[in-house]
């Protein structure tokens, strides 16, 4: 998987949300939560694409 | 090499708390606080005078004329910006670290992000427990950084063994206390508040802590498991290994205040690290 939500860190090792979160993603909680920061990425992702556009 | 109780016991090198933090606290906390107040104690430093300026005047504002006034700045960006810029700042020269071993910036990022996350996450608190919030936030790791000023071969030592991930008891066998431990007697000798020192104590383990100050270690432990699930900055653990339902639940958290914590702490987070630390890598 690649370093896609890494965003503020544009220099840092590859690294997810998943991989940090994976031993605790058997939490509903947290399933929830990786969903939402995805959810938000995606969002920015395309706001930031529209702007370049 | 003297171990973390006599590093502790007889205060070797252990680092004064920077003044300007006191006077931060105390200013921040009153109801009534005016721009020029804040701007007095800002300008008895001239990096803080040139971050506030150069904060101010950076594209994210896109203000059309170059502000050269403290005060004005202040007013323009308002009292909670200036208010992390300092109090972040004012930390990140106590330490130094060899960059290979412990990326000090990356580290305080991720603090960063924890104290500004933790504040959104109680936002109906008062002034006075938010405020708390965002320092317990930014100091909630610094036992780690105690570790590398003991000992920064054996702390890389650590890190080489497999310990990239929140494992307590394997640190008090590693250094004889785990880092919230540390970080919390760190705390006490730079007399912050009890609230403060017991949310470092406790951030990885809230279910465990009995006193009044409860909703401040909810917050810290999500705002560092939020903060890592976004990889901001970095702590020196690649797995986050605890997690306590008791906090998610206390905070009352839904999906669209999920959503509105997240997005209002990357829109603070990403305006003011530029600027902060804008002379080094981060890589």
């Amino acid at each position: 998987m690649t370093n896609k939500y890494d965003y503020l860190n544009q220099d840092s090792k590859p690294n997810t949300v998943s991989k940090k979160l994976s031993m605790i993603i058997h939490h509903e909680e947290i399933q929830r939560l990786s969903i939402i920061i995805q959810e938000i990425m995606e969002e920015k992702s395309s706001q930031d694409n529209t702007i370049k556009g | 090499m003297a171990d973390v109780h006599e590093y502790i016991n007889k205060g070797i090198e252990l680092p004064a708390a920077p003044t300007i933090i006191t006077q931060l606290t105390s200013l921040l906390n009153k109801e009534d606080i005016g721009s020029h107040e804040l701007a007095e104690v800002a300008q008895t430093d001239q990096a803080f005078t040139a971050k506030i300026l150069k904060l101010v005047n950076s594209p994210f504002y896109g203000f059309s004329r170059e502000v050269y006034s403290v005060e004005e700045a202040i007013t323009m960006i308002g009292l909670e910006a200036v208010h992390h810029l300092l109090l972040t700042m004012s930390f990140l020269n106590i330490f130094k670290t060899d960059k290979n071993i412990f990326n000090i910036n990356e580290f305080w990022l991720h603090s960063l992000s924890v104290g500004i996350i933790a504040k959104e996450l109680i936002k109906n608190e008062t002034k006075e427990i938010k405020n708390a919030a965002y320092l317990s936030g930014i100091l909630h790791d610094v036992g780690r950084l105690i570790y590398y000023q003991v000992d920064p071969k054996k702390y890389a030592a650590f890190y080489d063994h497999g310990a990239s991930v929140i494992d307590l008891e394997k640190e008090t066998k590693w250094f004889q206390l785990n880092h919230q431990q540390i970080g919390s007697l760190l705390g006490e000798k730079w007399n912050f508040p009890n609230n403060i020192v017991s949310t470092i104590k406790f951030h990885h383990s809230p279910d465990e802590y009995k006193g009044n100050d409860i909703i401040l270690v909810h917050a810290v432990h999500i705002g560092d498991i939020i903060s890592h699930g976004l990889n901001i900055g970095n702590s020196g653990i690649t797995y986050v290994t605890k997690f306590s339902k008791i906090s998610w639940n206390a905070l009352q958290l839904t999906d669209t205040m999920i959503k509105n914590v997240i997005k209002s702490s990357i829109y603070k987070i990403e305006h003011i690290k530029e600027v902060i630390f804008d002379n080094s890598d981060h890589s």
